[in-house]
C-alpha cells in the first residue's frame, strides 16, 4: 500500500506555513516603516562612487536599513581618508594584504551563529584559507552564489568533469553543488551533507538503498569505487569503461576472464555480447544488488 | 486531480506573499522583479535524446519570473525558471533575519536515454511484457522512448523568532516515472533489451531543532525516508513461458542524529561532534515479487519465503580545531561508522551445492582518525601536513566464497588498513602570485591473503581494497600579474600501485593539468579562457580460467582535453554582447600485450571517443531601464564512437538489441528571443 501520510503531510504542512507566512507578511508589510535610513556610504562615496552605489542596492543595505554602514565590514575610515592605500582599511581586493581569516572575521561576526556555519572552523575552505567573499558578492543585489560557476572557478577537474559526455545535470542547473556538499564546513570528507557517499546518494537514489537479499559488496561499501559522480567520459559516470571496470575485480573465471578485443563488438569475428552494447550489463542487471530469492547469474 | 492540488498549491504560495507585499503601497516596502517571455527554435540532427539528455530543447516558449521584496527586515523572493517547459522549477522562500525563514521547491525535469528505440516486447511501462514468436524482423518491433520523468516537491519552515532556538521541519516528496533501460536473459533469446518500467515515490520528513549560541550550537535532528516501488518485478513472457525479474523493493529509512560545535575554548579551540544512527528496513514475501509456487519448487530446502531487510548504521565524528601556538593551527579528528546488516538469511539447496545469502550481507566497521597542521612560516609561507589512519574491517554473517587454490574474495576482502600523510607548501609572498606544492603518500594493507601462501598463486581481490600504495603530487599557481589579469594553473599527477592483484589491475598513472584566465581588458571587455586535459594510463595483468600464467596485459590509455574562450563586451551603454566556445576531445584505447602467451587479441582504438563542440551567442540590448531584448543563437555537436557499438545491429543471432546508446551523435542549431521586463 502507498503511504498517503507523507505526501499530505507535505501539502498540510506547507499550505499552513504559507497561510501563517502571508498573513504575517501582510500584518508586517502594512505596519508603519522603520525609520528612515540616513544617507550610506556618505564619507565614501566622493572616492568610492560605484562601490558605494552597488551597496546601496545590496541585499545587505537593505536589510540593514542604514543601521550599518561601509564601515561596519570595511572597519574604521580615519587612517584611510589620509592615506588612501589598502593597508588604512579593511580591503577584500587584491593585495589587501591581511589573512584570510581577518577578512572572513568580518563576516563570522555577525553570521557566526549561523546554523550553516556552525562547522565552519572543521572545513576544508578556512583550512585552505578561502574567505567568504572569494564566494559571496556582497555588494549582490541578491545574496545566493551563483552556482556552478563560482565553485568551478577554483574546482578547476569538477568543471572539466561536470561537462563531460556523462555528468550529473549539475551544468543544467537541475543539481547544485549544495545540495551535495555544505561548502561551509562539515565533519566529513570532501565536505558532503551526510556521514558517507552512499548515504548521500541514497537521499536522490533511494531504490538503491536495499536491503537486498544478494548484495554487491563495493556498492554497499562505497558508490565511488565505481562511479565518478561529477562526470565521466565513460557512461554512466563509471570511472572507466564497463567491461574494464567490472574485470578489474571479476576476473577469474568463466567469461569474466575472457579478453574482449577490437573484435568482439557487432559484426566481429569474435562478437561476444559480454562486449556488445552495454557490455556486461546486458545481462547482469542487478549490480547495485538483488532482490531476487535466487542466486542467479543476473539475480 | 493530484496535479491540479499540487498546482493550485504552488499558485497560491506564489500568490499569497506576493500579494501581501504588493497590497500597501504606501509603505517603503520594496518590490522589484523580473518577467521574461520568449520563444526558441530548434534544429537538430541526430539523437535528439542525447541533445535532450537533461534539458528541454524543442521548439517552445519560454517564461522566467523572478520577484524579489524586501520591507525592513522581512525578504520574500519567488522564482520561476523555464515556464512551459518540461524541465522547470519554482522556488519561494523568505522571511526575517533572526525570526522566521521559509522555503518551497518544486522541480521537474526529464532524463531522456533515447528515443525511437525499438522492441521485439509488447505490453511496455507494465509489469508484464511478451515477446511471441521469433522477432528477427524489427519492422515489428514497437517503438519507444527511453526516459524516466523527475518531480520533487518540498517545503521548509525554520522558526527561531528573535531566540537562540530554532526549530525547522522540512518535507520532500520526489517522483520518478518512465522507462529505463533495461536487458533480460531469457530461455527464448540470449538476451533481450527492453524497458524497465520506472513508477516510485520517496516521501522524506526531516525536523531539526537546536540551539545557536555565542560559543556553542547543539542540534537534534529527526528523518523519515520512505521509498516505494509500484513496479516490485518484470514478468517476461517469451512462447508461453514466463521469466521473473525482481526489480528494487520497497524500503523504510529512519535517522536520528545530534550535532554540537563548542567554539571559544581555549587555545582559541573549536570542538566539534557528531552522533547519528540510522536504521534502513524493508519487508517483502516471494508472492510479492510474483514467485509462483512453482518457482518456489525449484529452490529446494528454501529456508524462508519473507525476507526482512535490516540495516543498522552508526556514525560517530568529533573533531578539535586549535592554535596552540600564535602560528600554528592543528586539528584533530576522528570518525567512526559502522554498518550492521542483520537482514535475513536465505538458503536454499542441498551440499555440496547449497546456496545462502549470508556470504554477501555485507557489515564493516570504519574508523578513521587523523591530525592536520598549519604553520605559519615567515614570508606568507604556510607550511601544512598531516596524517590519517583508516581502517575498514569487513564482515559477513558466514565466511566468503573460498577454496583451497582459488581466494575468491569478491564478497569480503577483509580488512584493509591505510595509511596516509601529505605534506603541502603554500606561498603568496608576492602580491601577484600564490603558489602551491602538496605531496601525499598512501599505504594500503590488506588482510586478505592467506599465511604462507605466496605470489603469484591466483588472486582474485576487489582492486579497491588490495595492497596499494599512492604518490600524489599537485603543483598550482594562481598569478595576477596586473590588477585586471587573472591566471590560474594546476598540475596534478598520481601514481597508483596495487600489489597482489594478480589478474587485476595493476597501476595507474594520471596528470591532470588546467589552466584559467581572466582578462578585462577595458572596463567593457572581459575575456576568459581555460583548457585542461587529463591522461590515464592503466596496467591490468590478466589470466584465464585461473591459470597461473599471464594470459595478456591490457593497457588503457584515456586522454581528454578541454577549452573553452568566451568573451564579454558592453558595445554600448545599452548593448552587450556575450560569446563563448568550448570544445571537448577524448580519445581512449585498450593496447593489448600478446607476446606473453601468443595472442592474437586486437587493440581497441574507439573506447569512449568523442568531441563536443559548443558555440554560444548572445546580445542584450537594453530599451530602457526596464525593458530589454536577449537573442541567442546556440551551436552544439556531438561526435561519439566506440568499439561497443560500432557496427550496430539490433538482431545478433537470438539477441535482441533496443538501440539505446547506440548512436548519440547529434548536431543542433538552437535560436531564441527573449524580452525581458524589469519593475
Amino acid at each position: 500500500m502507498r503511504n498517503k501520510l507523507l505526501p499530505k503531510l507535505v501539502v498540510s504542512t506547507w499550505s499552513l506555513a504559507m497561510i501563517a507566512m502571508g498573513g504575517g507578511l501582510l500584518g508586517q508589510f502594512l505596519a508603519p516603516d522603520f525609520a528612515q535610513a540616513a544617507e550610506l556610504g556618505a564619507a565614501c562615496v566622493g572616492c568610492h562612487e560605484k562601490p558605494v552605489a552597488s551597496f546601496k542596492a545590496s541585499f545587505h543595505a537593505k536589510i540593514w536599513q542604514g543601521k550599518n554602514d561601509c564601515q561596519s565590514c570595511h572597519g574604521a575610515t580615519d587612517k584611510h581618508e589620509n592615506d588612501p592605500s589598502k593597508q588604512t582599511i579593511i580591503s577584500f581586493g587584491k593585495g589587501n594584504g591581511r589573512s584570510a581569516e581577518e577578512l572572513s572575521k568580518q563576516c563570522l561576526g555577525c553570521h557566526k551563529k549561523a546554523e550553516h556555519l556552525a562547522l565552519w572552523d572543521m572545513g576544508a575552505h578556512k583550512k585552505n584559507d578561502v574567505t567568504c567573499v572569494a564566494c559571496h558578492n556582497i555588494h549582490s543585489p541578491r545574496s545566493a552564489v551563483k552556482q556552478p560557476e563560482v565553485c568551478f572557478n577554483c574546482h578547476k577537474d569538477v568543471r572539466s568533469d561536470a561537462n563531460k559526455i556523462s555528468h550529473h545535470p549539475i551544468i543544467e542547473g537541475k543539481v547544485k553543488c549544495s545540495d551535495c556538499h555544505n561548502t561551509h564546513g562539515t565533519l566529513t570528507k570532501h565536505m558532503i551533507n551526510a556521514e558517507s557517499n552512499n548515504q548521500l546518494c541514497y537521499k536522490c537514489h533511494a531504490d538503491k538503498r536495499g536491503p537486498w537479499i544478494w548484495e554487491h559488496p563495493p556498492v554497499e561499501e562505497d558508490c565511488l569505487i565505481c562511479h565518478s559522480p561529477h562526470g565521466s567520459r565513460h557512461e554512466t559516470l563509471l570511472v572507466e569503461r564497463e567491461v574494464t571496470l567490472c574485470q578489474n575485480c571479476h576476473d577469474n573465471s568463466s567469461h569474466h576472464a575472457t579478453a574482449y578485443d577490437n573484435t568482439s563488438g557487432f559484426g566481429g569475428t569474435h562478437s561476444a555480447t559480454q562486449f556488445r552494447g552495454r557490455g556486461c550489463l546486458e545481462c547482469h542487471h542487478a549490480i547495485h544488488g538483488s532482490a531476487s530469492f535466487k542466486r542467479s547469474f543476473s539475480r | 486531480m493530484k496535479k491540479r492540488i499540487y498546482s493550485a498549491v504552488i499558485a497560491l504560495s506564489l500568490a499569497v506573499p506576493a500579494l501581501a507585499v504588493a497590497a500597501d503601497e504606501n509603505t517603503n516596502a520594496e518590490v522589484h522583479g523580473t518577467i521574461e517571455l520568449g520563444a526558441q527554435a530548434v534544429h537538430s540532427n541526430g539523437d535528439k535524446a542525447r541533445l535532450q539528455e537533461f534539458r528541454d530543447l524543442d521548439d517552445s516558449f519560454l517564461g522566467n519570473i523572478q520577484l524579489e521584496a524586501l520591507k525592513g527586515a522581512y525578504h520574500f523572493e519567488a522564482e520561476g525558471k523555464n515556464s512551459g517547459e518540461d524541465d522547470r522549477s519554482f522556488q519561494i522562500n523568505g522571511g526575517e533575519y533572526d525570526n522566521f525563514k521559509y522555503k518551497f521547491d518544486f522541480s521537474q525535469w526529464t532524463h531522456n536515454y533515447q528515443f525511437d528505440a525499438i522492441t521485439p516486447y509488447t505490453g511496455l511501462g507494465t509489469q508484464n511484457i511478451t515477446i511471441v514468436g521469433t522477432p528477427a524482423n524489427t519492422s515489428n518491433w514497437t517503438k519507444f522512448d527511453y526516459a524516466v520523468d523527475h518531480k520533487s516537491y518540498g517545503g521548509e519552515l525554520e522558526l527561531s523568532l528573535h531566540s537562540p532556538f530554532y526549530v525547522k521541519i522540512g518535507a520532500e516528496k520526489q517522483e520518478q516515472s518512465g522507462l529505463r533501460p533495461f536487458t533480460v536473459k531469457t530461455g527464448f533469446g540470449s538476451l533481450s533489451e527492453g524497458p524497465e518500467p520506472i513508477s516510485n515515490t520517496t516521501d522524506n520528513l526531516n525536523l531539526k531543532t537546536g540551539y545557536l549560541g555565542e560559543s556553542l550550537s547543539v542540534s537534534l535532528t529527526g528523518t523519515l525516508s520512505s521509498f516505494k516501488n509500484d513496479n516490485k518485478y518484470l514478468q517476461i513472457g517469451a512462447n508461453g513461458v514466463d521469466t521473473d525479474f525482481v526489480l528494487a523493493p520497497d524500503n523504510d529509512y529512519h535517522k536520528l542524529a545530534a550535532d554540537l560545535s563548542w567554539r571559544d575554548l581555549p587555545l582559541s579551540s573549536v570542538l566539534a561532534a557528531g552522533l547519528s544512527r540510522s536504521s534502513l528496513k524493508n519487508n517483502f514475501t516471494a508472492t510479492d515479487i510474483n514467485y509462483s509456487s512453482a518457482m518456489l519448487a525449484t529452490l529446494t530446502s528454501l529456508n524462508r519465503s519473507t525476507f526482512e531487510g535490516d540495516i543498522d548504521y552508526t556514525n560517530a565524528s568529533i573533531a578539535l580545531s586549535s592554535r596552540p601556538l600564535d602560528k600554528l593551527d592543528t586539528k584533530l579528528y576522528y570518525n567512526y561508522i559502522k554498518r550492521d546488516n542483520n537482514s535475513s538469511i536465505i538458503s536454499y539447496g542441498t551440499a555440496p551445492v547449497a546456496t545462502n545469502n549470508a556470504q554477501e550481507l555485507l557489515s564493516y566497521d570504519k574508523n578513521t582518525a587523523g591530525i592536520d597542521v598549519g604553520y605559519r612560516l615567515p614570508n606568507k609561507t604556510k607550511l601544512d601536513a598531516g596524517y590519517e589512519y583508516m581502517n575498514i574491517d569487513r564482515s559477513t554473517a558466514l565466511p566468503s566464497f573460498t577454496s583451497a587454490s582459488i581466494l575468491y574474495r569478491y564478497d569480503n576482502p577483509g580488512s584493509t588498513t591505510d595509511d596516509s600523510f601529505y605534506l603541502g607548501l603554500k606561498n603568496s609572498a608576492l602580491d601577484w602570485l600564490t603558489a602551491k606544492i602538496r605531496y601525499k603518500r598512501l599505504d594500503r594493507n590488506s588482510d586478505i591473503y592467506t599465511a604462507g601462501v605466496t605470489a603469484p598463486t591466483i588472486y582474485t581481490a576487489r582492486f579497491d581494497s588490495a595492497d596499494k600504495t599512492m604518490d600524489e603530487w599537485k603543483l598550482s599557481f594562481d598569478i595576477f600579474p596586473v590588477d585586471k589579469l587573472d591566471l590560474g594553473l594546476s598540475y596534478t599527477y598520481t601514481n597508483n600501485n596495487y600489489d597482489w592483484t594478480n589478474s587485476s589491475i595493476d597501476g595507474d598513472k594520471r596528470q591532470n593539468v588546467y589552466a584559467d584566465v581572466t582578462w578585462r581588458a577595458v572596463e567593457a571587455v572581459t575575456l576568459t579562457g581555460f583548457v585542461g586535459h587529463e591522461k590515464t594510463k592503466t596496467d591490468s595483468n590478466k589470466r584465464l580460467n585461473n591459470l597461473l600464467t599471464l594470459d595478456r596485459i591490457e593497457m588503457t590509455d584515456d586522454s581528454f582535453w578541454t577549452y573553452g574562450l568566451g568573451a564579454k563586451v558592453a558595445a554600448t551603454d545599452k548593448l552587450t554582447f556575450n560569446l563563448s566556445w568550448q570544445y571537448q576531445k577524448s580519445d581512449g584505447e585498450v593496447d593489448f600485450n600478446n607476446s606473453l602467451a601468443g595472442t592474437a587479441y586486437q587493440d581497441i582504438t574507439a573506447s569512449d571517443d568523442y568531441t563536443k563542440k559548443t558555440l554560444e551567442a548572445k546580445a542584450n540590448y537594453a530599451i530602457d531601464s526596464k525593458l530589454g531584448v536577449t537573442i541567442g543563437y546556440i551551436y552544439e555537436k556531438l561526435d561519439y564512437s566506440d568499439a561497443s557499438y560500432a557496427n550496430y545491429a539490433y538482431v545478433v543471432g537470438s539477441n535482441y538489441y533496443s538501440g539505446v546508446y547506440a548512436n548519440p551523435n547529434y548536431e543542433a542549431n538552437v535560436g531564441y528571443v527573449m524580452v525581458k521586463y524589469g519593475f
